[in-house]
Order: structure tokens, then sequence, then C-alpha cells
């Protein structure tokens, strides 16, 4: 674990409501998105995360953190939404809404398993060049939609509209039979 | 008992969505979806997300509410009244902050020093380096500043510690390189002719175009080095060392890829670079500040994680930064720099964990001496060598 974190979660032991609470801001808004990637219900989705970091006040000396405390919540939230899917039997055998997730999250915090990197990177390949090059410089470098616009020497609405496409064609292309195998 | 409730795949449900369904996948779906009120809301959910997108504003009233949530459901008191919102990151910084405070404030006690003496020869590395021109003369430019002009009218500036590449002729068609070599003890500040800085460590090798092609900037590393690469969206700058190629369009980052280490680390620090493997380029990341790529060079794999950069960076700006790190990768990183040997007298000794931040240009015996101070090893000196006890 990185040091910042090991001091985090030590503050948090040590009962320190102020590092809670600059976590919970860091944190809650990219968690929901992300949960409602698999969800797609907002109180389901609040319910969930405001649960996990209850768990995480509570629970703190019994919560052992491998990577980093990023990693840990995301790690927990996904768990935890797979588990509400079981339960309504539910199942996301092509990652569609692992995807979606990471998608909605809108931040590219999520992206850290390379192995959705590399499925997302062939998708890439399919869209048209310069939607492919913005979608990158937003997901995979996550870049401003503003800093996209000039360094791209075109209008923030413009790339706000071609990400919206990008976004619907990769869902196309990754639903897509013929592409489908990549999530095997 | 109703009988168990069959799992249906997401996929037949994104498909209904978007009217794909086949006759077989309806049916499936219209039996999932009698099977219980859940299932339904379900459904409609997804609907609505797909159709309208995300329902989470997360505006700092809905936010404050979720905290005010979290605090009564797990006993935490409604916080004071000019709670503010704090970085977690300067949260973090502080705290270290204070950790090496106390470190750097180690009262050096002069009995304590007991090879003080001993090292009073070993000095801090220093400016120095070997220009090998297209040529393939030799010039050293420890000595004092002189300008050399490469064959191509390209001036070539030596203050001492620096070197600048000046072009004054449009893009000739022949590229030419040039090879700066550090040695150990050795650093080394240079300017290419497109503007971009590199400051080189110890026992560093850089080639590099006197002149750049007018497509690529491209540029070949061994050892470390620190780029601030010059913007220029057209032209894209890659740094290759061993297996690894970095991509760059204007960013600064560090690279330490000395052949004796089986990794090599690429630490961005600001913009964005895409780290591939020269012999397989399909395999490749992009990285984000605070982030660092390790390749593997034996099982040829490259990861990420996220790094506090300054402990990568540090020595550019002239100190040592250690963090957690064991004995034997500090030895290793002093050793570069004040040009000494190291010999562990036991294993054990190299994987202790030692955290400080040190002056750069310190003298090799207070450095020791506070190691020393942690009463976990003790430094025996002969000539040139360091041997840990």
């Amino acid at each position: 674990m990185k040091v910042e974190d090991k001091i985090l979660v030590g503050e948090i032991r040590n009962r320190n409501r102020k590092v809670f609470e600059a976590l919970f801001y860091e944190y809650y808004p990219h968690l929901t998105r992300y949960a409602e990637g698999f969800l797609f219900d907002k109180h389901a989705c609040e319910d969930i995360v405001q649960n996990l970091f209850i768990h995480f006040w509570e629970k703190t000396n019994q919560i052992d953190i491998q990577l980093s405390l990023k990693s840990y919540f995301y790690q927990s939230v996904k768990n935890r939404c797979l588990n509400h899917l079981r339960d309504i039997n539910v199942q996301d055998k092509h990652k569609i809404l692992y995807l979606e997730a990471l998608l909605n999250e809108d931040d590219s915090s999520g992206w850290v398993d390379l192995e959705i990197i590399k499925k997302v990177q062939d998708a890439i390949a399919q869209l048209p060049p310069q939607m492919g090059e913005l979608f990158k410089q937003k997901y995979m470098f996550g870049r401003k939609i503003q800093d996209i616009a000039v360094i791209n020497q075109i209008s923030e609405n413009t790339v706000k509209t071609q990400i919206r496409r990008a976004k619907e064609k990769m869902r196309k292309i990754l639903i897509d039979s013929s592409s489908l195998k990549f999530f095997f | 008992m109703t009988e168990l409730n069959q799992n249906i795949d997401f996929e037949i449900i994104w498909k209904k969505i978007h009217n794909q369904t086949s006759e077989e996948e309806e049916t499936l779906l219209k039996q999932w979806l009698s099977e219980n009120n859940a299932h339904r809301k379900y459904f409609d959910s997804a609907l609505h997300y797909y159709t309208n997108g995300s329902q989470f504003a997360n505006s700092p009233a809905e936010l404050k509410k979720a905290l005010r949530n979290i605090h009564r459901k797990a006993g935490i008191f409604s916080p004071a009244r000019n709670t503010r919102i704090i970085a977690i990151t300067s949260i973090a910084a502080s705290i270290l902050f204070l950790i090496y405070f106390q470190f750097l404030n180690l009262e050096i006690n002069p009995e304590n020093l007991g090879v003080e003496q001993q090292v009073q020869s070993i000095v801090p590395g220093s400016n120095k380096a070997v220009l090998i021109l297209a040529d393939g003369t030799e010039h050293d430019l420890t000595s004092d500043g002189n300008t050399f002009t490469d064959a191509d009218g390209t001036e070539i500036k030596n203050t001492g510690n620096s070197l600048e590449y000046s072009s004054k002729n449009a893009l000739s068609t022949e590229i030419k390189y040039n090879t700066l070599k550090i040695p150990r003890g050795g650093e080394y500040f240079l300017i290419l002719s497109d503007s971009t800085k590199v400051w080189l460590n110890s026992e560093t090798t850089l080639r590099f175009p006197v002149q750049f092609a007018a497509d690529v900037r491209s540029v070949e590393l061994t050892g470390e080095a620190y780029f601030e690469v010059k913007k220029n969206t057209k032209v894209p700058f890659i740094v290759t060392s061993g297996n690894q190629n970095i991509k760059i369009l204007g960013t600064q980052f560090n690279v330490s890829s000395y052949p004796e280490n089986q990794n090599i680390y690429t630490t961005l620090v600001e913009g964005n670079v895409e780290v591939s493997m020269s012999n397989n380029p399909q395999i490749n990341l992009t990285l984000k500040p605070n982030e660092q790529s390790i390749l593997n060079s034996s099982n040829n794999q490259i990861q990420k994680r996220i790094v506090d950069i300054n402990q990568y960076v540090a020595w550019k700006d002239g100190r040592f930064v250690f963090r957690e790190q064991p004995l034997e990768e500090i030895m290793g990183t002093l050793s570069k720099w004040y040009d000494v040997q190291v010999v562990f007298s036991n294993e054990r000794d190299k994987k202790l964990m030692f955290t400080g931040n040190l002056e750069r240009y310190a003298n090799f015996g207070d450095i020791l001496a506070k190691i020393e101070k942690t009463n976990e090893v003790s430094f025996v000196i002969e000539n040139n060598t360091i041997t840990i006890n």
C-alpha cells in the first residue's frame, strides 16, 4: 500500500473525521456513478456506496487494503453491485455492465484494469479516427472536455457530441456479436 | 416455495432496449420479467438510463445529504460547523512532511560519527560528461565552457554544467547523432535543438539527433533522465530505452532504465505519455500524472501504479527522497552518485527499509551517519568500498 494511503487509513483508525470527510468528497461522486453503470437505480447505488463508507468507518481495523485505497473502494463497489445483480438473477457474461460502469464514471479513475483497457482499445480502433481520438483523450488520457477542445481546435460542444456518439458506437461495437469474443 | 428463478444475461436486456432481440431471447426475457417485481424494476431502470442518461448530478446539496446520512448511520456526530473540504492529498502531504521533518532534524552527534574521518575523500557527484559528436570525436565537458559547431552548422554551447543545441539552419535531410555520456558521480543538463530540457543522472547515456527529423523527435536512453518535452502536437517525441518506447506530445516525466535493474520505471509528472514495448507495440498503456509504469524485461509485462512522484524526481532538484525503500536500493542509488562500491556482509541488511529526505550534495559521511543513527546497521569504509554490517 502507498505511504499516503497507510497514513490515511491510520487516521481513520484514529477516528479522524476530517480525513473521513475528505475521502468521502474525493470518492463518493465517482463511486455512485460507477455503481449506476451496474444497477441503473439511483437509490440502490446510494445505498451501496453509503453502506461501504459506513463499513469503512466502522470496520477499519478489519479491512485489508492490498493495493491502494482507490482500488479498494472501486473493487468493493463492484463486488457489492455484482452481489445485488446476483440476487435479482442478472449475469454479466460479456462485461457489458462493467464497461458501462467505467464509461459512466466519467473520470476514468476506475480504469486501472489493464484487461478492460486492452479491450476498449481494440474497440476504439473500430471507431472513425477523429471520434476514436477524442474518446481516447477523454477516457484513456483523462483530459477535460475543455482541454480537448483547445488541443484539437474544435468547440466544446463538438467534443461533447463526438464523445457521446463515440460512447454509443462503442457500446454497439462491444455488443456486436463479432467483437463479443473479446469478452470471453 | 416457488421454483428457483432463472438467470438472465444482461446482453439480452441490452438487446431488448436497442431492439435487437431474437425470438428466442424475447421468450427468455418475458419469462424472466414475469418472475418477480425486482426483475421488472431493474429492466425499467436500465431502459430509463439508456434513454435519459445518468441520474446523478452530485450537487453540493446532494453530497451533503449523503454525508449526513452516513454520519447518522455510522454514529458519527455531526461535524464542526466550519468543516471545510480538505484535499486528501494535502492531508497526507502534511503528515508526511512532519515525519520527514523529524527525520531531517536528527541531531548528528559527533561521537557517533565513526565513519566521518574515513570518508573525507569521498565527494558527491558533480557536473561531468563526455560528448561524442557524429564524427566520433570525444569532448570532455567537465572543464570550462566552450562552444562547438557540429558539421551541419548546429551550434553547441557548453557552460560546464549544461549543453545547449541551437540550430540555425532549416531542417537538414540527413540526421546526425550525438551521444552524451554521464559517468558515475556525474550529472548534466541538456537543452536539445527543439528546446526540450533533459536532466541526466549518473551513469547515463543519451543518444539524440543534432537536429530532429520533421516527423518525429526520437532519442535513446540508458540510465536515468528527467524530460521536460517542448510541446509540439504534430511531431511526437519518443524515448527508447531497452525494449520500451515512450511516446510524448509535450510533458514532464522521469525514466529510470539502468541495465542492472530488470525493470524500467517511467514516472509521469505532467501531461500524458504512452508507454509501449518496442518489440510488441500492441502491449501499451497510457500514464496520467502521478502514475508510474514498470516494464519488466524478464517477463515482458508492463504494469502501472500510482506513486508519490517526489521520490522519483527529487534527484533533479538536488535531493534524495527514499520512502520505505530497502537499503540495497538506497545504497545502489548512493553508490552511483558518490562513485563508491557497496558490499553487504549479510543478506538480511539488504531488506531493511528506510525513509528519508537527504541533500544530494551533502558530505557522504553525513548521509551514512544518518543511516547509522537508526542503530540498524554500521558502515566500514576502506578506500572506495563501503561494507555494511
